[in-house]
């Protein structure tokens, strides 16, 4: 337990360094910010957008991030604070273009080595989850990708969307409810 | 991380199951093109606000001086003083130039023989009076 807080402290201790250094100029200190983080900002970025314009304000994020990196909290992990920042992207943009998000098709990632009835089933699962998920309102979805894909933790989640803790909460165990009712429909 | 339960992992697994867009091969190239823009574009920003208000500054004080001193009167005063300095540099220079140097000496060597008697004294401690 003291271990793991141990390491959380050097994390974020080195993010927050390495954030000073992509904010004076320093190209690698950026370089291995937008590797570390790339990943959960472009999926959020996708999870809304749903559209090709997901990469540009995915960039746009890590630009915006350390262009104005004298308003972030250092007490803070950096990732909430960049995921604060790429929500807030693409509602605007969604809101300025009227761009409507719709849903698209996407592969299911399974065990490429699993038995061709496991595979169907678990495809079926997933896609009923997929579907499910689209049920959610935005809040609850994101609230539950965000902790189950992303591991992140309440309070960044909090952080991340901008709503008070409990509402994260109240939206988890909603948004976990209905994904399993949607789930135990196919069993 | 939370401890889950069962039911949660499982659906832990099956919403990572779904497969999750990755971002292209050339994201972070472009990112970092972005960012160079931007901090050039802030570089670029600080300079011309920077120079905007160097050129405010110049202006208000000109204005002000304007304000308060009459523009002929300013300038035949600035001439004044210009001139009186010139009179005051000349007639030093010319008194170094009259006087022999022997006199310069003789005049400072006096000047610290009567002021050390007094520098002496002052750093002197009176002794104390014991009972």
């Amino acid at each position: 337990m003291a271990a793991a807080e141990a390491r959380d402290a050097n994390d974020l201790h080195a993010e927050r360094d390495l954030a000073r250094r992509a904010r004076r100029g320093d190209s690698a200190a950026f370089d291995q910010l937008v590797l570390r983080f790339q990943h959960p900002v472009y999926r959020l970025c996708r999870r809304i957008l749903r559209s090709p314009h997901a990469e540009d304000l995915a960039q746009e994020t890590f630009v915006r991030a350390f262009v104005h990196f004298d308003r972030f909290d250092p007490e803070r992990p950096l990732l909430p604070w960049l995921l604060t920042i790429a929500r807030r992207l693409c509602l605007d943009l969604l809101r300025r273009d009227k761009v409507m998000a719709k849903p698209e098709d996407t592969p299911v990632a399974v065990d490429p080595a699993p038995s061709p009835e496991r595979h169907a089933s678990l495809s079926e699962q997933v896609s009923r989850l997929e579907r499910a998920l689209a049920d959610l309102d935005d809040g609850p979805r994101e609230a539950i990708m965000l902790f189950h894909v992303e591991e992140l933790s309440y309070r960044d989640i909090a952080a991340a969307l901008e709503v008070p803790l409990g509402t994260v909460m109240t939206w988890l165990h909603r948004g976990r409810a209905q994904l399993k009712s949607a789930l135990e429909e196919t069993a | 991380m939370t401890h889950l339960p069962d039911e949660d992992e499982r659906l832990t697994t099956l919403l990572r199951a779904i497969a999750a867009p990755e971002p292209p091969p050339d994201f972070l190239a472009g990112a970092r093109r972005r960012y160079a823009l931007a901090l050039s574009a802030r570089y670029r920003r600080e300079v011309s606000t920077a120079l905007v208000a160097a050129a405010l500054g110049l202006g208000l004080a000109v204005t002000l001086m304007l304000s308060v001193f009459e523009p002929v009167s300013f300038i035949a005063w600035v001439a004044v003083v210009v001139a009186d300095v010139t009179a005051w540099m000349t007639g030093i220079a010319i008194v170094l130039s009259v006087v022999p140097p022997v006199l310069w000496t003789t005049a400072v060597l006096a000047c610290v023989v009567s002021l050390l008697p007094i520098v002496l004294l002052a750093r002197a401690r009176l002794p104390l009076v014991v009972k």
